[in-house]
C-alpha cells in the first residue's frame, strides 16, 4: 500500500461527510467533486490527463468510496479509461464484456442487457475475448432503455443496430481490460462489505438489550467474529489480485486466477455480510431511514454485476480442470 | 474547505511518482527473491519426486501429523531444510519465514512423511530462539536441525484442553532444577519423541494465567510413562503421558519463570499460522481433480478461490513473522478458515465420486478430519480471539 493510502482515505471520508445525504447521487455533484479532486484519474499518468499514482491507489479509492457509501461510476469510468488509454473526467465511458461478439466487421449489431450508467455515459467500451472497441451511446443507431438495479443504481439495456465501432489500437489487450474490470468490481464489493460491517460493529457494541451491549450475547459475538474473519479474507484476496495485476510481468494465467479469486471471495463475503449485518441490526436495519440498506442492496447488486458470481466460479473451475494440478499450484493459486 | 482538502492531492502526483519508482525497485528485488524461493521449491520437489518414484512413501492427507518417517526427515536435514529460518551459528539456514513457507507448502502438497520433525521445526525451535538462553539454544537447536531430536507437545491435559491456562501439571523447585508431576494428553508422537515441550504450573497462588512456565524435558528421564490412545481411524499417534517426580535440570526452564502464558501465546501463532492448516487434504484435492468434469466447475472454482486466498494469508503471516510481529489474530483467523476449507475439500472429493472404502484416500481424510478444527485451538476459541480484537476500544 502506498504512503498516500491514509491521505486518500481521509480525503474520501471528508468528501462523504460533506456530501451527507447526497452520497447516493451517483452522477450529480458528488461525481463532479470526485473528478475535481482528481480521484477519478488516480492510477493514470498525468500526461494522459490522470492524477498519477499506482493501481493500488486506484483500488483503494474505489474501495473507500464504496465503504463511505458514495455511489459513483468510478469502476466503469476508470476501467473504460484504462481500455482507451485516457483518463476519465466528469464525462466518462462505461464498459461491457461480451467475449464472443464479432467486432471485426465495421458495424456491430448486438444487445447488452444491463450496462451500468448507460443513461449518462458518453460511450460504451466493449471488451470481447480479443478486441476492444468503442461506440458512442448518443449515436442514432444506438437505443438505450433505462432501468435500475437492486440498489436503485441506473443502468441501461443497450441495443446496437448496425452501429459503427472504433477499434482501439495499441492499448492494453482485451484480457487485461477484462481482468481490470473484475479487480475494480471486487474493490467496490469489498468496500460496500466494509461499510455494512462498520455500521454493524458499532451497533452491537453500543446498542443495549437485556441490560448489556448486544456483543455480550455469545451468539452475537460469534456472528460478528465470523463476519470479520471473512471480510479480512476477502481483503487478502483483493490485495493479492492488486499486487498481481500491478506487475506487468505476471503470467496471464496467474492474473486470471488472482482476479477470479478476488471476485469470487468478495461476492461470497458480500452474501454473508448482507445477511449477518441485517440479522445483528434487527428491525431498525430494514428501515428506509437507517443507512444499512444502502450497503446491503449494493452487495446484492454488485455480487452478480457484469456476470454472476457463479459464472466466475464456473470459468475458474473449468480453467483449473483443463490446466491441471501443476498450473493450479504454480500459477492459478500462487 | 474544499481547497484545504484539495491541497494534499495536488501534492499527490509528484510524490506518487516516487512511490511508483520505489515499487519498481522493490519488484526488481522481489524477482531475485522469487528466484531463490523457486530454487527451494524445486529442491523439495526433487526429493519428494524421487522418493515417490522409488515407492518410498505414499502421499496422504494429514501427513504432518500421521506420516512419520525418520529417514525422510533426515534427508531433509541433510539438505538444510529443517531449521531453515534459524541462525547459521546453530546450523540453521539463516533464511526468512517466506523461505520456510515455500518448503512446508511443497511438502504438504506432496503429502510427504514429515511428522517426525514438524513440531520442533514449526514451533519449538522458534520458541527456544525467542526465549531460551544461548546455552540452551546451543544444546537443542543443532539436534533438531539434524532430525536427531524429535519433539512432542506437552500442553493439553485431561482437565485443560481448549482452556489451556487450566493446566494442573506442577513443576516444583528442587535442588539443581525442578520436579514435574502431572498428566498430559493428546500428545501426538510422544511414543517416538526424544524430547517434550512442557507447560507446567510453577506457582498456584495467583490467577490461572499466572504462574505458568515452559520447560524442555528429556523423554528418557525416569518417571515418564507413555500410554497409547488409538484414534477413531485405528491409528496410534495420540498418547497420554504421565509425569511422576520427573527431574528437569535448572537450565531446561524456557524463558522466564511464571511468564509461560505470554510465551505460549506467541508459540501458538507459529502453531496456527502455517499452511498445514490449509493443505492437510490437498493430496485429496489433487486426486479429485483427475475425476472432476464440467458438472463440478462451479464448486471447483469456488474452492480454488479459497485455496488461493488462504495461501496468500499464509504468505501475509510469514511476512508478519519476518517483520518481527507475532500475528496472533491473523493466525487464529487463518486456522479457522483454513480447516473449514480442508473439510470442504473432502466434500468435493465425495461430489466427484471418489471411492470411500475404509483404506481409500477419501476415507483416510474423513477419519482424520474431526481433529482439524479442534487441535491447535478449537474453532470456537479462535473466534473468541477475533471478537476480542474486533471489539477492543
Amino acid at each position: 500500500m502506498s504512503e498516500f493510502a491514509r491521505e486518500l482515505t481521509d480525503l474520501i471520508r471528508n468528501l462523504a461527510e460533506d456530501a451527507g445525504e447526497k452520497v447516493a447521487n451517483h452522477t450529480g455533484s458528488v461525481w463532479a467533486q470526485v473528478c475535481e479532486l482528481g480521484l477519478a484519474g488516480i492510477g493514470m499518468p498525468e500526461e494522459k490527463g490522470g492524477s498519477g499514482g499506482s493501481l493500488a491507489d486506484l483500488v483503494l479509492v474505489i474501495q473507500e468510496l464504496a465503504r463511505a457509501g458514495v455511489s459513483t461510476p468510478i469502476v466503469e469510468a476508470s476501467t473504460a479509461g484504462y481500455a482507451v488509454d485516457a483518463s476519465p473526467g466528469e464525462t466518462f465511458d462505461t464498459i461491457a464484456v461480451m467475449p464472443d461478439l464479432d467486432v471485426l466487421s465495421k458495424a456491430i449489431t448486438a444487445s447488452f442487457a444491463a450496462v451500468p450508467f448507460a443513461d449518462t455515459a458518453r460511450g460504451l467500451v466493449i471488451a470481447t475475448a480479443s478486441s476492444i472497441v468503442t461506440v458512442p451511446l448518443a449515436a442514432e443507431s444506438v437505443t438505450v432503455e433505462p432501468g435500475h438495479d437492486i440498489a436503485d443504481l441506473p443502468y441501461g439495456s443497450v441495443r446496437l443496430d448496425d452501429t459503427s465501432a472504433a477499434h482501439i489500437p495499441g492499448g492494453p489487450a482485451a484480457p487485461e481490460v477484462i481482468d481490470r474490470l473484475i479487480l475494480a468490481r471486487s474493490a467496490a464489493l469489498l468496500g460496500s462489505a466494509w461499510g455494512a460491517y462498520d455500521l454493524t460493529r458499532k451497533y452491537v457494541t453500543e446498542r443495549e438489550q437485556f441490560g448489556a451491549p448486544l456483543i455480550k450475547i455469545p451468539a452475537v459475538s460469534t456472528t460478528l467474529a465470523q463476519t470479520a474473519v471473512r471480510i479480512r479474507f476477502a481483503q487478502s484476496a483483493l490485495d493479492r489480485a492488486t499486487t498481481v495485476c500491478a506487475d506487468t510481468h505476471t503470467p496471464a494465467l496467474r492474473r486470471f486466477g488472482a482476479v477470479s479469486a478476488a471476485r469470487i471471495s468478495t461476492a461470497t463475503t458480500a452474501t454473508l455480510v448482507a445477511r449477518t449485518s441485517h440479522q445483528l441490526h434487527g428491525a431498525v436495519g430494514i428501515t428506509a431511514e437507517y443507512g444499512l440498506h444502502r450497503y446491503t442492496s449494493k452487495l446484492w447488486a454488485l455480487r452478480d454485476a457484469d456476470e454472476s458470481q457463479f459464472a466466475y466460479c464456473g470459468r475458474l473451475g473449468a480453467t483449473v480442470r483443463s490446466e491441471g494440478e501443476i498450473q493450479l499450484w504454480e500459477n492459478i493459486s500462487a | 474547505m474544499l481547497l484545504c482538502r484539495r491541497a494534499p492531492l495536488e501534492d499527490g502526483p509528484a510524490g506518487m511518482r516516487e512511490t511508483a519508482s520505489a515499487t519498481a525497485q522493490d519488484l526488481g528485488a522481489d524477482r531475485d527473491a522469487a528466484q531463490r524461493l523457486s530454487a527451494l521449491r524445486h529442491q523439495v520437489r526433487e526429493l519428494t519426486g524421487s522418493w515417490l518414484a522409488a515407492g518410498r512413501y505414499t502421499p496422504r492427507s494429514d501427513c504432518w501429523l500421521r506420516s512419520f518417517d525418520l529417514e525422510f526427515s533426515r534427508e531433509l536435514a541433510a539438505r538444510g531444510l529443517i531449521g531453515i529460518t534459524w541462525p547459521v551459528e546453530f546450523g540453521g539456514g539463516g533464511l526468512d519465514a517466506r523461505s520456510r513457507l515455500v518448503v512446508t507448502e511443497e511438502l504438504l502438497r506432496a503429502g510427504a512423511p514429515v511428522a517426525a520433525h514438524w513440531i520442533a521445526d514449526r514451533q519449538i525451535g522458534p520458541a527456544i530462539l525467542r526465549h531460551g538462553g544461548h546455552d540452551l539454544q546451543k544444546e537443542l537447536l543443532p539436534g533438531i536441525i539434524s532430525a536427531d531430536f524429535i519433539f512432542c507437545l506437552g500442553m493439553s491435559e485431561p482437565e485443560a484442553g481448549s482452556d489451556l491456562a487450566a493446566v494442573r501439571t506442577t513443576a516444583k523447585k528442587v535442588d539443581g532444577g525442578w520436579s514435574v508431576t502431572g498428566h498430559k494428553t493428546w500428545t501426538s508422537n510422544a511414543h517416538r519423541a526424544t524430547h517434550a515441550y512442557l507447560l507446567a504450573r510453577t506457582d498456584s497462588t495467583g490467577r490461572k494465567h499466572e504462574g505458568l512456565s515452559e520447560f524442555v524435558v528429556d523423554m528418557s528421564t525416569p518417571g515418564i510413562e507413555v500410554s497409547p490412545i488409538t484414534d477413531m481411524s485405528g491409528e496410534h499417534h495420540f498418547n497420554e503421558v504421565t509425569f511422576t517426580d520427573v527431574f528437569v535440570p535448572e537450565h531446561r526452564l524456557l524463558g522466564t519463570e511464571g511468564n509461560g502464558w505470554r510465551q505460549v501465546l506467541e508459540q501458538l501463532s507459529f502453531e496456527r499460522g502455517g499452511p498445514e492448516r490449509v493443505l492437510s487434504t490437498y493430496p485429496l484435492l489433487a486426486e479429485a481433480l483427475n475425476h472432476a468434469d464440467e458438472r463440478h466447475d462451479v464448486e471447483l472454482g469456488a474452492l480454488v478461490a479459497r485455496l488461493a486466498t488462504l495461501r496468500r494469508q499464509c504468505w501475509e503471516i510469514a511476512n508478519a513473522l519476518d517483520a518481527g510481529r507475532a500475528p496472533i489474530v491473523e493466525a487464529a483467523s487463518l486456522k479457522y478458515l483454513g480447516t473449514e476449507f480442508e473439510n470442504d475439500v473432502i466434500e468435493f472429493a465425495r461430489r466427484v465420486g471418489l471411492p470411500t472404502s475404509r483404506n481409500d484416500p477419501l476415507a483416510e481424510a474423513l477419519l482424520a478430519s474431526p481433529g482439524f478444527t479442534i487441535r491447535g485451538g478449537a474453532s470456537d476459541v479462535l473466534l473468541s480471539i477475533v471478537t476480542k480484537s474486533e471489539t477492543r476500544p
